[in-house]
């Protein structure tokens, strides 16, 4: 029973700090000569009154020999950190982006766990992400209109929806899904109807 | 019974559903205008209370031009049928507007002409009452809770004069009332004639005995030189955003807008988006045009939009401060900018 309890409490928590989401992003850059540089672009934007929000990129990756080049990280609007530990954008502005120089491999891959504001908005936000060349401005491998490899964006509901425009991108969540969460926690409830069972059958009957 | 299919016959139908005709005068009329009853029964003046068979001649507040004369008074009947210069005599009987000439033969105004009354149990008057400001004033002529003979319901319309543009806007609140001889138009005339009609062709009848008329349904009479006029259904809208992305080539914040029609009733076409209080350095990038309420955009579409039915256009500005974007959206609906 008090494993059932356990479990009870495991299923409520996670549906209570499930107020964002969790990205695994994988971009293979085979397609473009090992060595050669280039930039990591990522965007964070608002809606029309968007609630406040934030993308941070974590575990950032890129496969031997890539690597960072060591000029300066370019950025505009509300961004902090760095992508060797933690970058985080906030959607405070219009435009909060970051253009990260690399030497490219093989592939690249990072996280971003996106935190959404409380309630329903006229919007929500949208994290993107792309390679572009060294002019800062032309995108690589893909032919998106804005230059992205994929997006990760949520409504004014909170509801999300992920998009990649490249066969180079891949996104994946690290969260179960909500119908998952709630089938799981339907089991457990079963469970427990049915060890309760044996008393009701013994009740007397009225 | 001929005549009156051909005269419904002669009133086309468009591709949004809509019911529109034109006579020889050139006056116009549609069923494509949103339905905007305004009821002036708890405000507005009552005449003819309890009354059968009469009329009450009422000043109008401006000068209203119909078939090409201007005139300063109407007469109301409470067979719901207004005349310019002189009432009908017994205008109990409807006429077919297409054959028929009333005596004398004035300019006439059925909004729902047939013998109606107010003398019966629960029966209502005609109220009046002026709307707005100068120089775009209304003029609103209602029959409240009105009787045909052996009819157990009241039916309740109104008509609205409008200042300046001098349409016609005639808007039926019930039109139901328990009798298959009377409901939706079954027995009445609907429609407008100038003086010398039909011989002139100044008639434009929207139904002769035809039930055709509905519950909630407007119709709007225009004279040859008037416009339609826009109406403002932001109060039935609702919208949302997408994020709006950022194109470093182009140098342009992308994003849509999705309308919503939240209201019970659907908006007619064309429906046009106006973005009011856009922020201070925020420009349109190729809006449909600009408005002194700010850019707008046209959307696309000819079916009107029905009860909770969206419609998602895509919109792109310059923001070199990148600030955030804000804006209202004010809507209309009716006729194109």
């Amino acid at each position: 029973m008090k494993t059932i309890r356990y479990c009870l409490l495991m299923a409520f928590s996670h549906l209570a700090l499930s107020a964002g989401a969790i990205y695994n992003v994988v971009i293979d850059t085979s397609a473009l000569t090992t060595g050669s540089t280039g930039y990591l672009y990522l965007q964070f934007n608002p809606g029309l009154s968007a609630g406040p929000a934030s993308a941070a990129v974590t575990l950032f990756n890129i496969a031997a020999p890539g690597s960072f080049t060591g000029l300066p990280t370019i950025t505009d609007g509300d961004v902090t950190g760095n992508l060797s530990t933690s970058l985080v954008l906030n959607n405070t502005g219009a435009l909060n982006d970051s253009l990260n120089a690399v030497v490219f491999s093989t592939m690249m891959s990072f996280r971003v766990t996106v935190t959404t504001p409380p309630g329903i908005a006229t919007a929500g936000s949208l994290f993107g992400f792309g390679l572009l060349s060294n002019d800062q401005i032309t995108p690589l491998l893909t032919s998106d209109p804005d230059g992205f490899l994929g997006t990760i964006s949520f409504d004014g509901t909170n509801a999300f929806t992920t998009k990649t425009t490249s066969s180079a991108a891949s996104i994946s969540s690290t969260i179960p899904e909500p119908s998952y969460v709630i089938g799981v926690f339907l089991a457990l409830i079963m469970i427990l109807w049915k060890r309760r069972l044996p008393i009701f059958t013994t009740s007397p009957r009225l | 019974m001929m005549r009156s299919i051909l005269s419904v016959l002669t009133i086309g139908l468009t591709a949004s559903g809509a019911l529109t005709a034109q006579d020889a005068f050139g006056y116009t009329s549609t069923t494509a205008v949103p339905f905007s009853y305004t009821d002036i029964s708890g405000t507005g003046a009552a005449v003819l209370t309890g009354a059968d068979d009469s009329t009450a001649t009422l000043a109008l507040p401006f000068g209203f031009k119909f078939y090409g004369i201007t005139y300063n008074s109407i007469c109301a009947s409470t067979n719901g049928l207004l005349s310019f210069g002189a009432c009908v005599a017994n205008d109990y009987v409807n006429l077919d507007l297409t054959g028929q000439v009333p005596i004398p033969d004035v300019p006439l105004i059925a909004p729902f002409w047939m013998d109606l009354t107010f003398a019966a149990q629960g029966g209502g008057s005609i109220y009046y009452q002026t709307l707005g400001a100068a120089p775009t004033r209304r003029f609103v002529i209602q029959w409240n809770n009105v009787f045909s003979l052996n009819a157990s319901d009241a039916i309740n319309f109104q008509l609205i004069l409008a200042e300046g543009t001098n349409t016609l806007l005639f808007q039926y609140l019930n039109v139901q009332s328990g009798s298959s001889k009377v409901d939706r138009g079954a027995g009445a005339t609907v429609g407008i004639r100038g003086a010398g009609a039909p011989a002139n062709g100044y008639r434009l009848q929207f139904s002769n005995n035809v039930p055709i008329l509905a519950n909630n349904m407007a119709i709007q009479f225009m004279p040859p030189s008037a416009a339609v006029i826009p109406v403002d259904v932001s109060a039935s809208i609702s919208y949302t955003t997408s994020a709006f992305t950022f194109n470093r080539p182009a140098q342009t914040f992308n994003g849509t807008i999705t309308l919503t029609n939240k209201s019970a009733l659907p908006l007619a076409r064309p429906l046009t988006a106006v973005l009011l209080n856009l922020t201070p350095g925020v420009t349109a990038v190729a809006p449909s045009g600009v408005t002194s309420e700010g850019p707008y955009y046209n959307l696309p579409g000819t079916v009107s939009l029905p009860p909770g039915g969206s419609i998602t256009f895509a919109v792109s500005f310059k923001n070199t401060a990148n600030d955030r974007i804000n804006f209202t959206v004010k809507t209309y609906s009716g006729a194109a900018f």
